[in-house]
């Protein structure tokens, strides 16, 4: 099994485009980097920022009485007053300046660029060894079918978990070098609103790993398209749409339908649960993990299924 | 167990369509067999379930004596094939291929064998440039060198002459012949070249429809069929075919004649009826200026049978 994933390795390392794509990851951060440095004084806190958040809170709570009917909004209000009461109570004065733990956690949007990325290689890795016809003599060698698609599948991952190693590990440093540590370690986390206290880098790793959970999930989908349909356009296409379309149509669908909870996009942002709001009432962590789980095993099983069933024609 | 190859009652369905209907077949070890066969008899479709690619809906495939149909992983170890076209990974070079496609058998294989194989298909100039600039001939002789590389016992070769040159196919030719009789490695070769197949195999076997119509033995045809078929067909050329036709009708009555043209006289016999007839004919002092065999060459017999079989078949679809 090692030994086909290096084999599968061995090919990937010679294409020129994941190198390309790791360039391209590493410039967006710079990219995203600069454009902070420029825009850095719109972060600047003021000498009475007690008063300036208890002003701000007022307001919100105003704005929370003229739109009573909209839960969200007040919802989100309730959770931003808290952690202003939260800061004037507790002595916590907000992040004075951009400081890398903030800039990185404003470069995790860059995740779907990688998501993207990944997914081109995931549709074409499977779909591009039957247009190649390369299949051919990889399957008539002893390798069970099974395993060289489990290993096609493991690459992919790989790439992808090196991909979005490699932005968190550019913005960590891209940030240290322009915006430094910062003067504070402390996270503060919203839930329900009951204020806690974290230290970032936990919040900041945490966060990172909860926001590549679609990417995994799209990747995944894009690779079992891959193997069922053998066609690189149709499953890179079909995964994309999903991946850019399938958050706003569940929105869509989760103000009016209860079942929208078992779509798989409800239960891809697991920082809901951390702070902030389920998509649907009642939806729990566990819930979402289990759902994750099942349609995985649907998007996998039906891969691997029609991938050593089928013949190679 | 002498046989290379075993196909048993193979038959494989698509649907409501019969591609391969009972086929049958026995291949020894240390023989070559060309498959022939028309356009979509069934050929492509045959070794892909010889090397696994496809599976069967009923009967099975032996390999060396093992089942392809429940031992894959171990058939294929001891197979080695090029399927259709010379397929390859363009943006590699052609060593990076064969290093890529060794590792992916069980043994390993070492540096060593790679370049062994690499000189005897004639590539090893060319070898670590990128597959993407290979001519069609050259992705033939890589495609050989990627069958050989786990040294064999069974070869598959689909096509494996399409665009070697002259050289290349002679080359290649001499090759197949001496790894049967030197390695008793069993081959199958399927081609649209007759000629090829005719000089390159001990014996074909002729698919149509995916039914096996016939199987030949290439040596015996060439070298005994005036022995073992009477009726062999004699081309003599002569001075006036229709007074040798006379001389020999008072003669030899049974004799089958048919004059072709003024100087061109078609006899039916045997060897020694020949030799009669030349006397006959020499004695008249008749000039006679040459005495060929009209062999049917490979490819007439082929037509000849595909067209019968066709019609038969297509008769009696028709009823």
């Amino acid at each position: 099994m090692l030994t086909l994933i290096r084999n599968e390795w061995f090919k990937l390392r010679k294409k020129p485009s994941i190198y390309l794509m790791a360039i391209i990851i590493v410039l967006l951060v710079i990219a995203t980097g600069m454009i902070g440095k420029v825009t850095e004084d719109a972060h600047s806190v003021p000498d009475n920022w007690k008063e300036d958040l208890a002003a701000k809170s007022e307001q919100l709570k105003e704005e929370n009485q003229e739109h009573a009917n909209n839960p969200i909004l007040t919802e989100n209000n309730r959770n931003l007053i808290a952690v202003n009461d939260y800061r004037i109570e507790h002595d916590i004065k907000p992040g004075s300046q951009l400081s890398v733990w903030s800039y990185t956690v404003e470069n995790v949007p860059l995740i779907s660029v990688a998501g993207l990325l990944v997914m081109i290689i995931a549709a074409g890795i499977v779909s591009g060894e039957f247009s190649g016809g390369t299949i051919k003599l990889m399957m008539i060698r002893p390798a069970a079918r099974w395993k060289v698609l489990l290993a096609k599948y493991l690459t992919v991952l790989t790439y992808g978990l090196l991909l979005v190693v490699l932005l968190l590990l550019a913005s960590l440093a891209v940030g240290i070098i322009l915006f430094g540590t910062g003067d504070s370690m402390i996270h503060l986390t919203v839930n329900n609103g009951v204020v806690s206290e974290e230290n970032v880098l936990v919040y900041l790793l945490r966060y990172f790993f909860f926001s590549t959970i679609d990417l995994w999930m799209m990747v995944s989908l894009a690779f079992a398209l891959s193997a069922i349909f053998r066609n690189t356009a149709v499953s890179l296409g079909v995964s994309l749409f999903a991946y850019l379309m399938g958050g706003t149509f569940t929105s869509l669908l989760a103000e009016r339908f209860d079942w929208t909870k078992y779509l798989l996009f409800a239960n891809t942002d697991l920082n809901r649960y951390v702070s902030g709001t389920p998509f649907v009432e009642g939806m729990t962590m566990t819930f979402s993990i289990v759902m994750l789980f099942l349609y995985l095993a649907v998007f996998l099983g039906t891969a691997f299924m029609t991938f050593t069933k089928r013949d190679i024609a | 167990m002498s046989l290379g190859i075993q196909l048993k009652n193979v038959t494989k369905k698509i649907g409501s369509n019969t591609i391969i209907d009972q086929l049958s077949l026995d291949i020894h070890k240390g023989e070559v067999v060309g498959l022939l066969g028309p356009n979509g008899a069934g050929k492509t479709t045959t070794i892909r379930m010889m090397v696994g690619l496809m599976k069967m809906t009923s009967g099975d495939i032996l390999i060396d004596g093992l089942s392809v149909s429940e031992k894959r992983s171990a058939t294929a170890q001891k197979l080695g094939a090029i399927v259709e076209n010379p397929d390859f990974y363009s943006y590699m070079s052609g060593l990076d291929n064969l290093r890529y496609f060794a590792k992916l058998q069980d043994k390993k294989i070492g540096r060593q064998t790679i370049d062994e194989v690499v000189s005897i298909v004639g590539l090893t100039e060319s070898i670590k440039k990128k597959v993407k600039t290979y001519s069609l001939g050259m992705k033939q002789r890589l495609g050989l060198a990627q069958s050989l590389l786990h040294r064999p016992k069974v070869l598959i070769l689909d096509e494996p002459t399409n665009g070697l040159d002259p050289a290349g196919i002679r080359e290649f030719r001499e090759y197949i012949r001496r790894l049967a009789g030197e390695q008793n490695m069993t081959i199958v070769v399927s081609s649209h070249l007759l000629s090829e197949i005719e000089l390159m195999c001990d014996r074909v076997a002729i698919i149509q429809n995916g039914r096996l119509v016939r199987t030949e033995t290439i040596k015996e045809t060439s070298d005994q069929e005036n022995l073992v078929k009477p009726s062999s067909q004699v081309v003599m050329e002569l001075a006036d075919s229709s007074k040798a036709e006379q001389i020999l009708q008072e003669k030899l009555p049974t004799l089958e004649t048919q004059s072709r043209g003024q100087r061109e006289l078609l006899i039916q016999a045997d060897k020694e009826t020949t030799a009669k007839v030349i006397h006959l004919l020499a004695v008249q002092d008749h000039p006679i200026y040459r005495v060929r065999d009209s062999q049917q060459s490979l490819e007439d017999r082929f037509l000849e049978i595909t067209d019968e079989k066709g019609e038969a078949y297509a008769d009696a679809h028709s009823q």
